[in-house]
This record gives C-alpha cells, structure tokens and sequence, in this order.
C-alpha cells in the first residue's frame, strides 16, 4: 500500500501571464493619469479664474463628438473579439476600430492646430501647460494602442489568433478599452468643469 | 552591549547628518492662498494615497474569482 503522492504536473496559471502582465502595466498607467489629473485640480484650485481671462475656451461640442468616436472604437474593438470567439474570425471589426482611432487623433490635431492658432501654447500660460500635458499624454497614449491595434491587425489577417486563445488581441483590448476610459474622465474634467 | 554601543553610534551618526543639512523650506504655493487650493492638496493626496490600495485590491478579487472559477471547473479527484 504506497501513499498517495502529490502530483507533480504544473498547476494550471489563474490568468494567462500576459494578461496579469497588462492588468499590472494599466495599473501603473492609471497611477500616471491620476497624478497628472492631480496637477490639473491642484493648478485650477489656485487660478482665480478659470479658464485665465484672454485664453481662448475649448471646443466643447466638437470633442463632445470626438468622445463619441473614441467610445464607438472601444465598442468595435469589444465586437471584434466577440467575433473571434464565435469561430467566425474578428471580422472587420478591427479595422473599424483603427479607423475611429485615425479620426479621433485627426480631429485632436486639428482642433490642438486651432487653439495654438488662438494663442493657447504649453508656454502662453499654466493653463496652456497643463491643457497639452494632460490632452497630450492621452493621445500619445491612444496612438501607442493604435500601433499596437494595426500589428494585431496585421496578425489576425494572417490567422494568428484561434478562437479559443485570442492573446494579443485580447491584450490590445484591455490596453484599448483602459485608453477609451479615461478619456471621459479627461473630457469632462478639462472641457466641461 | 555590543550592539547597543553599535546602535548609539547609528543614533549619533543620524543626529549629525540631519543637523548637517540645510533648511527645508516649504512648498512658495502651499497652504498660502485660498480654501480652494488647501481643498484641492488635500484631495489629490488622498486619491493618491488611496488609488494604488484600489488598484491593488481590485487586482487581488480578480485572481481570487480566476482561482475559484478555476477550482469550479476543474474536476475533483
């Protein structure tokens, strides 16, 4: 009669190694948003008017449209993957997305190509400063997603990604859909507060 | 004995290094201009105080639902 022995085959991982690695990477980014919203309220608290008299007002209507584009991307993207996972591949669901993403980084420069054209610079005022820091960071951030966007796209042309393990594409969401929501946060606390 | 002469030695070593450094002066925007501003220091500290605890528990419930759906599918034996 032998005792039982444990068994020695490797335990299976509570969640993928990349998908931990992305959640703990969004962590860290959402810290770095959080400080620069910090500096943001902190600069507003102490401006006796704001936004400082002879600074040019923000677009509201217009990037209350480019939010819309942005929140559309991250439903494309979610479609995209509830495709893949049917077995019917993402279809055009990503492309979809990578053009929302084009037309929201488009219509942000053209309306940043406005307001420097007002006179709002990063040197005209804090205002200016803080207004390109904080815009300025999220679309760099959405234009990193977006490369990563088109190289899953790429892939998943080429038939990377079964249905039963999406991986990149599943991380690309959870770094998009991160992108997408904070940019509410940003809208309203910049152009509507 | 040996060891609380090591520790004095450290006490005495710290005194002389912190007496050793200049002044600190405050922070020219803090706590010098309105309610608004103290309000605003005040809150920001504690969003990012609290924000890496959230983030770190919402982390842990995540694994932890992982870990039970996990057990839940696979069979006993």
């Amino acid at each position: 009669m032998t005792a039982q022995q444990p068994s020695l085959a490797p335990r299976p991982a509570l969640v993928p190694s990349g998908t931990l690695a992305m959640a703990l990477f969004i962590a860290t980014e959402v810290m770095f948003f959080a400080g620069l919203v910090s500096a943001f309220l902190v600069l507003r608290a102490e401006a006796l008017v704001w936004p400082p008299t002879g600074q040019p007002r923000l677009p509201v209507g217009l990037t209350g449209l480019n939010t819309a584009v942005l929140l559309a991307s991250g439903w494309t993207l979610q479609r995209s993957l509830v495709a893949l996972r049917a077995g019917g591949g993402p279809g055009r669901w990503l492309e979809i997305t990578a053009v929302l993403g084009v037309l929201f980084l488009v219509i942000q420069g053209s309306e940043w190509a406005r307001l420097v054209g007002f006179g709002l610079t990063t040197t005209s005022s804090l205002y200016g400063s803080i207004f390109y820091t904080l815009v300025g960071a999220h679309a760099l951030h959405v234009l990193a997603a977006l490369v990563a966007l088109l190289v899953v796209t790429a892939r998943a042309r080429r038939g990377r990604y079964p249905a039963d393990a999406p991986g990149g594409l599943e991380l690309c969401r959870m770094y998009w859909l991160f992108v997408v929501a904070v940019w509410p946060v940003l809208y309203v606390l910049v152009y509507l507060s | 004995m040996r060891r609380g002469r090591l520790a004095l030695l450290g006490f005495g070593a710290l005194v002389l290094v912190l007496s050793s450094a200049p002044d600190a002066a405050a922070c020219s925007s803090c706590f010098t201009a309105t309610e608004a501003t103290r309000q605003a220091y005040y809150g920001t500290t504690l969003l990012l105080i609290v924000l890496p605890f959230a983030l770190v528990g919402v982390l842990g419930l995540w694994l932890r639902r992982a870990a039970r759906r996990g057990r839940a599918l696979t069979p006993s034996g």
